[in-house]
């Protein structure tokens, strides 16, 4: 008598914007006898896990931060566009715009999964931390940027006190993707702007626009020192 | 007067010094070590600053000017005419406080601005002025790169959306399309192997947009195909022979064309080889 084996991989991952995308395979086989069933099964095993991973590696569409809301309206009278204020303060209205959009849309789920720490009446993290309502970036996809980049970007959020929401919002407003899919050339981008919103100046971009050759050189030439020195 | 230099440029490699890798190499780096190696040593080595020229005191400014409209249209900010020509005026006041004195004569600082700002505007109102959002903007990459001792560095002025990276050059003529992609060679290059490592896939172009400052400025892409093996192979040994040229303190004159406009003609005189090699002087 012939044995029936079903077998079936799922997987699911999380996804930026708060959405996540699930994929499974399933096959029926034959078996002749029940002694087979332990071979087979690893087999299969590393089949479906294998031909699964390779497909869910595509991501497709992953909504926007305002998908599904009327952002426009909204974010535009709660904060006017950016258009004529100096390019600092435009940065940080927009960033300002996406993290206050990234709120409201988190509390518009808030209803199926209330936030442990609450928000205020404007949408605000009551806490001023991480409510537990952003970004996770502890699962999904690995980091594409460089580990350096990665612990930036970590090291920025937690310093400042960032939502991850907001940051994976900007992120997303950016580049069309997640903080977590971000290229070395993205996230160095993401990582400008942040330090242009948040940081102390040391920003490469619009704080100083100016690059200089390094002294990576000197050190070819013990003898010199890096100050520069002027001929008359 | 002439710098004293307390370690004179006076190597030519023959002789035997502690071989010190620097720390990276860039495309500029390269490029002028490659054009006149005791002139990098002036410049990069020794840093015996100079009054800037005023082609460059201007580049520096209209590149600065560029940089704000362009992360002004990356991040939805004010890219207006008006705040980009104030963003340009504040870079060209700033660099002459912040770089030192500009070679300028009489009359020529205020030709020099407002021929900067005609080029700025010229781009604005050009088909090249960015419409879309950017990748990225003035973007400083670094990594290693097979067959180089020393890491890559490189600052990309602009990163198109389909992730073409473009370099802006000011120029006083109009470029000759066919042997500017040559000319830049090592930099485009340059940018193209960052690129690859950084994004994983091959940039679809590699371009140049000139920006020349004739009466009527004019604003020219040259748009060249990415490298193929042999380009990356050669530029990377280019590149190589730099480092191990300025690993191996060797400096020394390269007369040519170039020595007509050089600032450090004085300090290139005073060059000397210090010693010769021991075997040398045993045999000579």
């Amino acid at each position: 008598m012939a044995i029936k084996m079903i077998s079936n991989y799922s997987k699911k991952l999380g996804l930026p914007g708060f959405s996540s995308h699930q994929f499974s395979v399933s096959v029926e086989t034959e078996l002749v006898t029940t002694a087979d069933i332990p071979a087979e099964t690893e087999r299969l095993y590393r089949l479906l896990q294998t031909n699964v991973d390779q497909q869910i590696e595509t991501v497709g569409f992953v909504p926007p931060y305002d998908y599904g809301m009327e952002p426009a309206a909204e974010a535009g009278a709660a904060n006017p566009a950016p258009n004529g204020s100096a390019s600092g303060s435009a940065s940080a209205s927009a960033l300002a715009a996406v993290i206050a959009a990234a709120i409201a849309s988190a509390n518009n789920q808030g209803n199926a999964n209330p936030a442990p720490n609450g928000n205020d009446a404007n949408g605000n993290d009551a806490s001023g931390g991480n409510n537990g309502n952003g970004a996770n970036w502890q699962r999904g996809p690995a980091w594409k940027c460089s580990d350096k980049q990665r612990d930036l970007i970590l090291k920025l959020v937690e310093e400042h006190q960032l939502d991850k929401a907001g940051v994976e919002s900007l992120a997303i407003e950016r580049f069309g993707k997640g903080v977590r899919l971000l290229n070395k050339i993205e996230a160095s981008g993401l990582i400008d702007e942040l330090l242009d919103t948040h940081g102390n100046g040391n920003s490469n971009s619009q704080g100083s626009t100016r690059r200089r050759n390094g002294s990576a050189y000197n050190g070819a030439n013990g003898a010199n020192g890096a100050n520069g020195r002027r001929a008359a | 007067m002439i710098a004293t230099i307390t370690d004179p440029p006076s190597g030519t490699g023959r002789i035997r010094r502690t071989s010190s890798l620097p720390q990276h190499i860039s495309p500029s780096a390269a490029k002028s070590y490659l054009g006149c190696s005791l002139k990098f040593y002036f410049e990069r080595v020794a840093c015996i600053r100079k009054n800037t020229p005023v082609a460059l005191h201007l580049g520096k400014a209209v590149h600065a000017a560029l940089q704000v409209f362009h992360i002004a249209r990356w991040r939805g900010g004010d890219d207006s005419p008006d705040a980009i020509a104030a963003a340009y005026e504040k870079s060209f006041t700033d660099l002459e406080a912040e770089e030192g004195p500009v070679n300028f004569d009489d009359e020529g600082r205020e030709k020099a601005r407002l021929d900067g700002l005609r080029v700025v505007a010229a781009y604005l109102d050009s088909p090249e002025a960015m419409k879309e959002k950017p990748r990225a903007v003035e973007v400083l990459l670094k990594e290693h790169i097979p067959g180089l001792s020393v890491p890559l560095t490189g600052a990309m002025d602009l990163v198109e959306g389909n992730f073409t990276p473009v370099d802006f050059k000011s120029a006083a003529t109009k470029p000759d399309p066919s042997n500017a992609a040559f000319d830049h060679e090592i930099q485009l290059v340059s940018y193209q192997l960052l690129m690859e490592i950084a994004t994983g896939q091959v940039p679809p172009s590699l371009d140049l947009v000139f920006l020349v400052k004739t009466k009527t400025p004019q604003i020219i892409r040259v748009t060249s195909p990415p490298a193929d093996l042999h380009r990356k192979r050669r530029v990377i040994a280019l590149l190589e022979t730099a480092v191990q040229g300025i690993a191996a303190h060797r400096y020394h004159p390269q007369p040519g064309m170039q020595c007509s406009w050089c600032q450090y003609k004085n300090e290139c005189m005073a060059w000397l080889p210090a010693q010769t090699q021991p075997e040398r002087r045993a045999t000579g």
